[in-house]
């Protein structure tokens, strides 16, 4: 197993007051040292419950459940809680407490020295994005976006080895989600916390998830899976369904452009000479040719106009409508192209340089790879 | 000013010029001879009178004292009642019903009927304090069921005991609610304490009383004018009290 601290739910059951069907039924799962694992399902899946039993908020009716081999019923609540990070939908930031104050939180029920404590604040909302002046404001004067930020920093404070999250992206717009999303990935590559997250958003398990567990009503877990894994083979017809009819789609989020082979396809570089071009441009089948010069994408070029010119200089290339990173998704990939109405998009790099040309055929051949 | 308080002056001034009407008309019923030697005012009475300022000092210091205790003594037990209520939710509404009742009784009927038991100053107590739990628990139990349920369930999920979330988030949030209780409590307690002058007490009430007793009006206007001046600071310094408590309720940019 990969460093960090593991979690075990071995056969647990909650079956609430007054209630004769459980709401987890028998639940098994494990969950790695330091990676991310989604929970999902319907409303009534016991999702939340789940997540919920591991920092005991809520006591589990039967099984077990460890955290780094160790059973949570052997320590005080206030004392396992403490030791793991909580972030919810709703956030809970105190109102009447400052930023500073709200990130503070557990390292001063801890007692954490003053200066140790303020060290800490600060290296957090470094951490996730914030910006230092923002400490001394209340949580009523932060967006949204800069409110769940603080949320995450306040669960991180004391570094707690394992991160439990109740759909902390949903009550922010898309566009916030989104970047949320990508910031949650880039802190874990730094911080390698062992996180469960809750949501529904198949979109947002997909990206996150190093493994999702697709849970069915009452708790009944259908797969257990890497993303890939199960957007390419459902184990059920539930899962199939609740995935949705765009599977395809979903995978190409999961790929990167630079995973392709980017070498063929239809360009030249200008150092070939006139007479090159014009021999590449009698094999390219669409009549049409991107031109290169100095690892720069220079335009696209058409049989025509090169037929024409007496020098490569006097050539007028149309410029890339589709420009795109290599780290980017294939499913953004295929978006810019349609979008941009091209046969291909550019790939740069962060400096300008032509990586090469994505095809939608070539995206399809990934898919199919 | 806000609309509550443009109210409570207005309310105030009203009441004032209710009372020097009616002092008028008891005046104008006397014989001549009365009227002349005792106008709505002797202002000799109220200033140039040595004993007088003792007096009104004395009289209103009883009436703060005589407040301050039933308040005070309604905020122990009503803290008691709500943890109570906040602990076992059944408990509520009989615990509602039970001060509501309480705060049924006339006023005049319960100092009477608690004199025969206790001694006056204890009678007079029992009885405002009773009336002080009302609206007192109510306020405490519906700022602490105020707090947001985001807000408890992020301080248990952190890991706070149970008695640092009530001390450190769930009060602080409740208190603009439970400061507006403890200013309703205080304000009428102010006026209820006139009425312990028909058991000796009373402090402004009892000059009050002592006018009404001797027909001497000025006692009357001069009780009644520092009984009103009284609910009003009080009501104005709770106002400022609530402010001070919550400064985070009010600094909010604008997104």
């Amino acid at each position: 197993m990969s460093e960090g601290t593991a979690i075990t739910l071995t056969g647990v059951t909650k079956t609430f007051q007054g209630s004769t069907e459980p709401a987890v039924r028998s639940l098994d799962l494990e969950v790695a040292g330091g990676s991310i694992v989604v929970l999902i399902g319907p409303s009534g899946c016991g999702k939340t419950t789940t997540l919920r039993m591991i920092n005991r908020l809520i006591e589990p009716s039967g099984g077990t459940i460890t955290i780094a081999g160790e059973d949570i019923r052997g320590r005080s609540v206030t004392e396992l809680r403490r030791s793991i990070g909580y972030v919810i939908q709703q956030v809970g930031l105190f109102p009447h407490r400052t930023i500073a104050q709200n990130v503070a939180t557990v390292p001063k029920v801890l007692g954490w020295e003053k200066d140790r404590i303020r060290t800490r604040v600060e290296e957090l909302v470094d951490l996730v994005g914030l910006d230092r002046s923002l400490l001394q404001r209340f949580p009523a004067e932060l967006s949204g976006g800069q409110q769940q930020r603080v949320g995450v920093a306040r669960a991180l404070a004391a570094d707690p080895p394992v991160l439990l999250m109740d759909e902390p992206f949903g009550a922010v717009d898309p566009i916030v989600r989104g970047r949320l999303q990508r910031e949650l990935l880039d802190l874990q590559a730094q911080v390698h916390k062992t996180i469960v997250l809750v949501t529904h958003d198949i979109d947002e398990a997909v990206v996150l998830g190093d493994k999702v567990a697709v849970l069915n009503v009452g708790g009944e877990l259908e797969q257990y899976d890497t993303p890939d894994g199960m957007l390419a083979d459902p184990a059920s017809e539930f899962v199939a369904s609740f995935l949705g009819a765009e599977r395809s789609i979903k995978r190409l989020s999961l790929s990167r452009v630079s995973d392709l082979d980017l070498r063929g396809g239809i360009w030249v570089d200008v150092s070939v000479g006139l007479d090159g071009v014009r021999a590449a441009m009698a094999d390219s089948p669409a009549g049409w040719l991107g031109l290169v010069d100095d690892h720069r994408f220079i335009g696209w070029i058409s049989a025509d106009p090169l037929a024409a010119v007496a020098s490569l200089d006097d050539l007028d290339p149309a410029p890339p409508l589709a420009r795109i990173r290599p780290e980017s998704s294939l499913r953004e990939a295929l978006e810019i192209i349609l979008t941009s109405r091209s046969a291909a998009a550019v790939v740069e790099d962060d400096t300008g340089r032509f990586c090469g040309l994505v095809e939608l055929e070539a995206i399809r051949r990934g898919l199919a790879g | 000013m806000t609309r509550r308080h443009a109210l409570a002056w207005g309310g105030g001034a009203v009441a004032l010029v209710v009372a020097a009407l009616w002092a008028r008309a008891q005046i104008a019923g006397l014989d001549v001879e009365t009227q002349a030697t005792n106008p709505i005012v002797r202002w000799e009475w109220v200033f140039l009178r040595e004993e007088t300022r003792t007096e009104l000092w004395d009289a209103t210091y009883q009436h703060l004292e005589l407040t301050f205790i039933a308040v005070g003594a309604g905020t122990v037990i009503s803290a008691a009642l709500s943890a109570v209520a906040l602990r076992l939710r059944w408990s509520l509404t009989p615990i509602t019903a039970f001060t509501g009742f309480l705060y049924t009784i006339p006023s005049v009927a319960l100092f009477g009927l608690l004199r025969s038991r206790f001694g006056n100053v204890v009678a007079a107590e029992v009885a405002l304090t009773s009336y002080t739990l009302l609206v007192l628990v109510r306020n405490m139990v519906a700022g602490i069921d105020g707090v947001p349920a985001a807000v408890t369930d992020a301080a248990d999920g952190l890991g706070l005991s149970r008695s640092r979330r009530l001390l450190t988030v769930e009060l602080p949030l409740a208190l603009p609610v439970i400061v507006a209780g403890l200013r309703v409590a205080t304000v009428t307690t102010v006026g209820l304490v006139g009425i312990t002058a028909i058991i000796q007490l009373g402090g402004l009430g009892s000059l009050i009383f002592d006018g009404f007793g001797t027909q001497y009006y000025t006692k009357i206007v001069v009780g009644s004018v520092l009984s009103v001046l009284l609910a009003v600071v009080l009501d104005l310094m709770f106002n400022r009290l609530e402010i001070l408590l919550t400064p985070w309720a009010r600094r909010r940019v604008a997104q």
